[in-house]
């Protein structure tokens, strides 16, 4: 059928060589100076690009919005007007409360809560592949961005983490990638239950969370937060909603499928926390399993005197 | 050497199209692999040699947007890129099915390669699945977009009878 010459040879001898070289160079994890230089010189020659084809196309598209639906700006623009004086009255009235809040926490000794310091950015490009769930966004190394950095929505949903930056742009592992899992904890007050949420790598399919316990409290709809007990992730990050439940390992734990709340978004812009303490998120976390403890043993003796009155 | 730049110009222009394709279209499921397409059709063009040099570049710019610089995508593009020039000088110019065909099985090669080598997919991917829901139809989609962009190529003009242009 076919015939093989000796220059289809020679070529199926380099393609041979030459992927015995890039495996070896794959997977041992060598880390050549030269290699990484080209690298960042390729990626950083892109990304300007992209950044600048994002915004043409960003501005085009805002002109013809404009343009198209110029009542429809002004009148929401009357809207918006009315809604910031009412959000600035808002405001005034939440100053007050964080005043009492913060002398309400000093004398019970709690720690402050800290703000995440956060850096916006856009997405200016998504991933060449479809088995790796990626995208690339216009702040980098420059912009005080490094590796592992946590990355949510503007919703607060987690999106995924930081995992290469170059000197103007970062690329981010998505959630949904099949490399990816978090730490996640049921959000209800009767069920604080542990488990691994593990990305899928498709857009189109929920999350697993595994390794719950085998009679863990895990119903329809409860929502799942990041437990913060990785190190890598603040806790108390929005992941998704329990679908379904089933039974794992042959009854020995169970899992559960997640809807994820950034499938419900489309993702052009997001938000890198920069200065997430673990230390403090953690503590912060296990303050409020407490206070969630005492009002659930202050809720069960109610119930008791209750029951012995009756 | 002018021949090279001009054609790793494409291949970074394929590339930049590539990637702002979702971003530009979000709702898009599948994101056609225009690299591929690229380096298929040279290969059954140009042969081996040629198809195998851009192979390997378009494979190191796709990895370098998946955080490693050589990657799987190297590789599997490289050899993706010999196979289907065994494709070559063996079909007449006129007969415009064989690019997209020859681009519709090389995606079906290539994303089962990947897989293949990709540790976390090997043994936990349901293959029958995957195939049916994303590698056929990014073939199809890889083999429609090679149909029209040969046809245009070719009608223009751009490939003589001798393969040469």
């Amino acid at each position: 059928m076919f015939k093989f010459n000796r220059n289809t040879l020679i070529a199926a001898v380099l393609v041979i060589t030459l992927i015995i070289i890039v495996s070896f160079l794959y997977f041992s994890d060598l880390n050549l100076p030269f290699i990484n230089w080209l690298s960042d010189l390729i990626y950083n020659t892109i990304t300007p690009v992209l950044n600048l084809i994002h915004h043409l196309l960003e501005n085009i598209k805002n002109y013809f919005i404009t343009l198209f639906s110029i009542d429809e700006v002004n009148q929401e623009i009357k809207e918006l007007r009315q809604k910031n004086s009412t959000l600035e009255r808002q405001i005034l009235f939440l100053e007050n409360i964080n005043r009492e809040n913060k002398r309400l926490r000093d004398l019970l000794g709690f720690k402050e809560k800290v703000d995440y310091q956060m850096q916006g950015a856009e997405v200016i490009a998504n991933s060449p592949s479809v088995w790796e769930k990626t995208i690339t966004i216009n702040r980098g190394s420059s912009d005080g961005l490094e590796k592992r950095m946590p990355v949510v929505s503007y919703h607060g949903y987690l999106v995924g983490r930081i995992e290469n930056t170059g000197s103007n742009s970062a690329q981010v592992r998505l959630i949904t990638d099949q490399d990816f899992v978090v730490g996640g904890i049921i959000a209800r007050t009767e069920s604080r239950e542990i488990g691994l949420v593990r990305g899928s790598g498709r857009d189109d399919q929920p999350n697993i969370m595994d390794n719950i316990a085998w009679d863990a409290d895990l119903e329809t709809g409860d929502i799942i937060l990041s437990s913060g007990l990785s190190n890598n992730f603040p806790a108390g990050l929005k992941i998704g909603e329990v679908r379904k439940v089933e039974t794992d390992n042959y009854g020995l734990s169970q899992k559960a499928e997640i809807n994820l709340f950034i499938s419900d978004i489309t993702l052009e812009e997001v938000m890198v926390i920069k200065n997430f303490d673990s230390e403090i998120s953690g503590e912060i976390e296990s303050e409020q399993n407490e206070i969630n403890e005492d009002s659930e043993t202050a809720e069960a003796i109610g119930e008791d005197e209750e029951i012995e009155e009756n | 050497m002018k021949k090279y730049i001009y054609n790793i110009l494409i291949l970074l222009f394929l590339l930049i199209c590539q990637l702002s394709m979702a971003v530009i279209f979000p709702s898009l499921r599948l994101i056609p692999d225009f690299i591929l397409i690229y380096i298929v059709v040279r290969a059954i063009i140009y042969g081996a040699k040629d198809a195998m040099i851009y192979g390997a570049f378009g494979g190191l710019f796709q990895d370098v947007f998946l955080t490693s610089f050589i990657g799987l995508f190297t590789p599997v593009k490289t050899a993706v890129a010999f196979l289907a020039a065994l494709l070559s000088g063996r079909f007449f110019p006129e007969n415009l099915l064989i690019p997209p065909l020859g681009v519709f099985m090389a995606t079906v090669v290539h994303e089962l390669l990947y897989l293949l080598l990709k540790e976390n997919y090997l043994f936990a991917a349901n293959y029958l699945v995957l195939i049916k829901e994303i590698i056929l139809p990014l073939a199809a989609l890889n083999a429609l977009i090679t149909f029209f962009a040969y046809l245009v190529y070719f009608l223009w003009g751009g490939w003589g009878i001798s393969g040469q242009t």
